[in-house]
């Protein structure tokens, strides 16, 4: 049987020590196991004070998200090699170890108004839908994309890419206001974001085509 | 350091009952909030299909045709008044969520038509509407209407009472995972939506992570009745390995192909013509090949869809499958060959619903005041068996009928005094010191496990009187060890420590379940007893009810349907 043994390198934090390495070595006993079945499997039999957070296990719930050998990506989706280094998610808070204050989610939906205006339907409205909207539609809110951007860590006022796919949602929404979206977008610095398309989404949202370069566009 | 806060209303779980809910109450000028374990439009609406039966959606359809098929679904044990409210509902419901932003899909001109709508198993015909990206552009569009309607969220808040006194609910008690704290809310009304509990099948499950049954738990312990809990939906496809993808959904009989078959461990051929055979139909016969002892390595059978790449209809199949994305858990699980059909790969059931639950009526009214119980966490809407897209469906207009019933009736209530409440956040934090105090014991997570194992062995889709009890010795035995397991220390983020209170609720729920399982002595739906494989008619439209004795143990009786609710609502029949 081929030897399933499993190096990880966890960047860890806590509020009383801050970051540190921690080393663990793991027999996962399966070929295609993932990255988070490594760290499930070292939480129950080796560790568990270690710290990450999951969902569904595969694809849905964008909950587990980090760095895994340095790429951003969901645990669940990438499988384990014999050589492993996983760290937080960058340009966003940690709370413990992997785990990233993914409630500023829900304050970005209040804070940039994230909702269509008021309707109401006796019947369902004939809309025609953009093929940029179900493109955008795939996007679970990981957060990964983050990561990427180059712009984020000393600008606070910049947007960033999760906040663009969002605009992008609603700007690609028959029922919002396209140009209040365009506006708001560019108005959070997405000018900047022209000449740099470093943004990746682990899910295949095309950031940049979908959501940046029609906004930036000045067709309206 | 804990908190007294005050709403109107609160909903307990963030999935699709709860924010429907919330939405709705806030709409309707009560000031709401929402606790959630996990994140807001979280929860299983992410796992689901992001279908959702509708009705009307086409001419053809009526409310008679659609209630009619979720009561033969659920095979005489669905309650016709609930099954009434949720036909009723359905259109106004999810014209609701279109008012709030969402856009199911289009036909090609941009408007809901027999061109858009889908019809899942089950359905006499099509109503069914369907969502871009599944569950999650729900998710977004329950986020915007709680951020529109700027409901309070407790989002990694894990609630751990529900304070009763005098037949009354005063709010919640919830631990904030985050930070440690503990949280009280105060509130005129409840409205319970805490989902299912797949996890005590754990990994045999498609659910997500969060789906621990608490609200079984906590419904039972406030004394409330469950009713139907050992009817329970498995879906035929689940991946049978690695551990960590086990149970991941790899589609439903019909995604077998025309030329699908099982073979079992000796290499014959048990079941042909896969994709015409019902869910219970596979999943029954995977499990009886295991039962003896002719089972694959891990618990499953071999999916054979390889003669399907001879036929031309086979082959267009298999691209569209690849295109839906159905077959991508087999290609991480099995690899690139079993991903193109050219070999067979094991699969095995997997659960995916609650058909049981907390027992409400119409409005979603519980038997305590002031407590609400909206989506899976209910029982008696399905039966004995739930019809594809109709779980949203429930979840939606109940999440509305219950809020708009707690709005009306609010007014008069009183919040209780902080006196009565900090008796209770005292002994929740009591609880945590100890548990946190121990200095050696077994893990939670490995109670969980134990646990996962012996329900999907003994409790599956195919059940006996023997497994049955064997399973319930099991389960009570881990409930003696889970009063002395071992949690580290930690305030922030202990995983160790929501394991530990979710391995309570998920031995409650997994007891409840035994116990109605051995209960029902037929097999009717979703619950098959080898010894019993007949359904007895003299238990149509008889709930097995399970609920807390006078001695604290529980138990379980015989209820003819919706006897105590029937006469609440005047004059409604199906």
């Amino acid at each position: 049987m081929k030897d399933l043994l499993i190096k990880l390198k966890v960047r860890r934090f806590d509020r009383d020590q801050g970051y540190f390495w921690q080393s663990y070595c793991v027999d996962t006993g399966d070929e295609a196991a993932t990255v988070l079945g490594v760290l499930q499997k070292i939480y129950a039999e080796q560790d568990p004070g270690l710290s990450f957070s999951f969902g569904c296990r595969y694809k849905r719930c964008g909950l587990c998200g980090m760095l895994i050998n340095g790429v951003p990506g969901l645990a669940c989706l990438v499988p384990a090699s014999t050589e492993l280094t996983v760290e937080p998610l960058k340009n966003l808070p940690v709370l413990k170890d992997l785990v990233v204050d993914r409630m500023c989610i829900q304050r970005l939906y209040a804070e940039h108004r994230l909702y269509t205006p008021g309707h109401t339907y006796t019947e369902f409205p004939e809309v025609q839908v953009p093929d940029n909207y179900k493109l955008l539609s795939r996007c679970i809110e990981c957060l990964c994309c983050l990561s990427y951007c180059h712009q984020m860590e000393g600008d606070k006022n910049f947007g960033g890419p999760f906040l663009f796919v969002k605009l992008g949602q609603f700007y690609n929404n028959p029922k919002d206001d396209r140009l209040a979206r365009k506006n708001q977008a560019r108005e959070l610095g997405l000018d900047i974001c022209q000449d740099c398309r470093s943004c990746r989404c682990p899910n295949g949202v095309p950031i940049y085509k979908a959501a940046i370069e029609p906004m930036l566009s000045s067709n309206d | 350091m804990s908190q007294i806060l005050t709403v109107d209303i609160l909903c307990v779980g963030g999935g699709a009952a709860g924010a429907m809910a919330a939405v709705t109450a806030a709409q309707a000028g009560a000031k709401v909030g929402i606790m959630t374990k996990d994140e807001l439009a979280n929860g299983n609406m992410r796992i689901a299909g992001g279908i959702v039966a509708s009705v009307n959606s086409i001419d053809a359809d009526s409310e008679t045709a659609f209630a009619d098929d979720i009561l033969r679904a659920g095979e005489f044990l669905s309650n016709p008044l609930l099954v009434k409210a949720a036909v009723e509902g359905s259109r106004q419901a999810n014209l609701l969520l279109e008012e709030w932003g969402h856009i199911y899909r289009r036909d090609g001109k941009g408007n809901i038509s027999p061109l858009s709508v889908i019809k899942p198993g089950g359905h006499s015909l099509a109503r069914t509407l369907t969502c871009e990206n599944q569950g999650m552009s729900l998710a977004t569009t329950f986020r915007s209407a709680i951020a529109r309607e700027a409901v309070c969220c407790w989002e990694n808040t894990l609630v751990l009472d529900l304070v009763v006194e005098d037949g009354k609910v005063l709010g919640a008690l919830g631990y904030n995972i985050i930070d440690g704290n503990l949280l009280f809310v105060r509130a005129k009304a409840v409205i319970l939506a805490t989902g299912g509990g797949g996890m005590i099948f754990s990994p045999q499950t498609d659910n997500t992570r969060s789906a621990t049954g608490d609200g079984y738990a906590l419904g039972y312990a406030a004394g409330l009745p469950l009713v139907d809990m050992e009817q329970i939906q498995w879906l035929p496809f689940g991946v049978a390995k690695p551990a960590s993808l086990r149970g991941i959904n790899i589609g439903d009989t019909s995604d077998a192909g025309p030329r699908g078959v099982l073979v079992n461990s000796e290499g014959e051929v048990v079941l042909r013509g896969v994709a015409t055979c019902t869910r219970s139909a596979v999943t029954r016969t995977i499990a009886r090949e295991n039962r003896a002892g002719r089972g694959g390595p891990n618990g499953g059978l071999f999916l054979d869809a390889t003669a399907n790449l001879d036929d031309p209809v086979g082959k267009a199949f298999l691209a569209q499958l690849q295109a839906r994305g159905v077959l991508g858990p087999v290609r991480a699980a099995y690899g690139p060959k079993a991903y193109a059909w050219t070999e067979p790969y094991e699969v095995l059931p997997t659960q995916h619903f609650f058909c049981g639950g907390v027992q409400v009526d119409a409005d979603g009214r519980t038997a305590l005041a002031n407590l609400y119980a909206v989506g899976e966490v209910t029982g008696g809407i399905h039966g004995a068996d739930r019809l594809g897209s109709v779980a949203l469906c429930d979840s939606i207009v109940f999440g509305h009928r219950a809020a708009m019933h707690a709005v009306e009736g609010f007014d008069e209530e009183k919040p209780a005094d902080d006196s009565v409440i900090l008796p209770y956040l005292d002994g929740a934090r009591k609880r945590i010191e100890s548990v946190l105090a121990r200095s050696c014991g077994t893990l939670p997570i490995l109670l969980k496990a134990e646990l996962g194992r012996a329900m999907a062995e003994k409790v599956g889709c195919v059940r006996d009187k023997a497994g049955l009890e064997e399973a319930l010795q099991m389960v009570l035995s881990l409930g003696e060890k889970a009063d002395s397991v071992y949690v580290p220390a930690g305030r922030t983020y202990n995983m160790a420590l929501v394991d530990y209170f979710e391995l309570e609720y998920m031995l409650v729920c997994a007891e409840a379940v035994i116990r109605c399982s051995l209960a029902r002595e037929e097999s009717r739906g979703s619950h098959f007893r080898e010894d019993y494989p007949q359904r007895d008619e003299g238990l149509d439209f008889r709930s097995v009810i399970a609920y807390r004795g006078a001695n604290g143990k529980m138990l379980t009786r015989l209820e003819e349907m919706g006897e105590r609710f029937v006469n609440q609502v005047e004059g409604a029949k199906i």
